[in-house]
């Protein structure tokens, strides 16, 4: 039975007044923040966000939310056809306003043709969908649930000292039952080959075993992990799409709710101090730091640079674990 | 402009029903052209004219030396 009091609706700020201290933290920041502090401070506190990466979220963002429409749809008891007819009316409604710019790679790879062709090809795909998505009591289907719980812990070093557990939130794509067991399915596109050299990238994995948690937490069930259902998008051949699964054994989340304890505390620290160290190991991961040209060049000109190449989003704006999708 | 091209500019609160259909229809065509090995078709915007290519080239100047020591 999901515990439908954990999932969370609206937004606030996941920062406590006037600080830079965050409280409700979501797999995106805590990745920020465990990848280099500094990145966390020019993303998370400072707001800075820049023109690629946009393409990447706008693209994910309409993909979840077609395969979203699409399962409450044949949960209604619409048919297969007629659920595609409406869910490519929507999409073509709701990217009218995209303007990519093909000859890029992201652009190339992501646009509103590749878009379509993409839902179509997944539906189509998984007409026959050996996993079966959770129906929770409302009868309404378990897709795109916006979660957050609290830990039984708050800050410990920050003074004063709030009186306030710290929330640990985000969005389930799906929760699905396979074989009579429950999982979480996160969707994920990508342009590379999703073989083991891929799905290994999940083990460990932050999002993954956050993931494993919340559902647990709000399906009050014994998750034994996250189907990562991944779609690789191909210009020359047929889009593919390969499942594959990561499980998470209690004593590993043990490890990691152990790890995330230290790393906030981390975190408590450099808010006080109101520093935010770079971690230059990290510069070069996965094809490079979008901010490794601003930490390339000396400090006293590094916010002149931000403000050329980046664009500073508005508080409203930036990303909050805390906004409901 | 191929007819998806077309289709695909117009607004979309403007499309029929068949207009989505027929949109649909081309993606599950292209699907199918893909899978039997076809390879995509440049748009003819690609196309390169070596004529032009031949007019814009301009002789460059013979290159020169100069003693430094």
């Amino acid at each position: 039975m999901l515990d439908e009091t954990k999932l969370t609706h609206g937004s606030a700020s996941p920062f406590l007044p006037g600080t830079n201290l965050q409280w409700a933290w979501d797999s995106t920041s805590l990745g920020l923040f465990k990848t280099c502090p500094r990145l966390y401070e020019y993303v998370m506190i400072q707001g800075w966000s820049s023109k690629s990466e946009s393409i990447h979220l706008t693209f994910g963002s309409a993909y979840h939310s077609a395969l979203e429409a699409y399962s409450r749809s044949r949960a209604a008891g619409i048919s297969h056809e007629d659920s595609i007819h409406d869910v490519i009316a929507n999409l073509l409604r709701s990217t009218a306003d995209w303007d990519v710019d093909v000859s890029t790679k992201p652009g190339k790879y992501k646009n509103r043709n590749t878009l379509l062709g993409l839902v179509l090809d997944y539906l189509d795909h998984f007409i026959d969908d050996p996993t079966e998505t959770y129906i929770m009591s409302d009868g309404t289907p378990a897709v795109e649930l916006s979660f957050r719980f609290e830990l039984d812990w708050g800050p410990e070093g920050f003074d004063p000292m709030p009186s306030l557990p710290y929330l640990l939130c985000g969005h389930l794509d799906r929760v699905v039952s396979f074989n009579d067991q429950l999982f979480v399915m996160d969707h994920k596109t990508t342009t590379t080959a999703p073989g083991d050299y891929y799905f290994n990238q999940y083990q460990p994995n932050n999002q993954m075993t956050l993931y494993t948690i919340a559902g647990q937490v709000i399906l009050n069930a014994p998750i034994r992990g996250v189907i990562i259902s991944a779609a690789q998008i191909l210009l020359e051949k047929p889009n593919r799409f390969i499942r594959g699964f990561t499980y998470r054994t209690p004593d590993e989340i043990d490890e990691w709710l152990l790890d995330l304890r230290l790393h906030l505390n981390l975190a408590e620290s450099y808010a006080e101090a109101k520093y935010w160290p770079m971690n230059d190991t990290a510069c070069n991961n996965y094809g490079g730091c979008k901010f490794r040209g601003i930490c390339s060049k000396s400090p006293d000109v590094r916010e002149m640079f931000l403000k050329a190449d980046f664009e500073k989003k508005e508080p409203q704006d930036r990303w909050n674990p805390l906004k409901a999708r | 402009m191929n007819d998806l091209d077309e289709l695909m500019s117009r607004d979309p609160m403007e499309l029929s029903s068949q207009d989505i259909d027929s949109i649909i229809k081309y993606h599950r065509s292209l699907r199918a052209r893909r899978a039997a090995g076809e390879k995509p078709t440049k748009p003819a915007s690609a196309s390169v004219n070596i004529d032009d290519i031949r007019d814009a080239l301009v002789k460059k100047p013979a290159s020169t030396f100069v003693r430094r020591f």
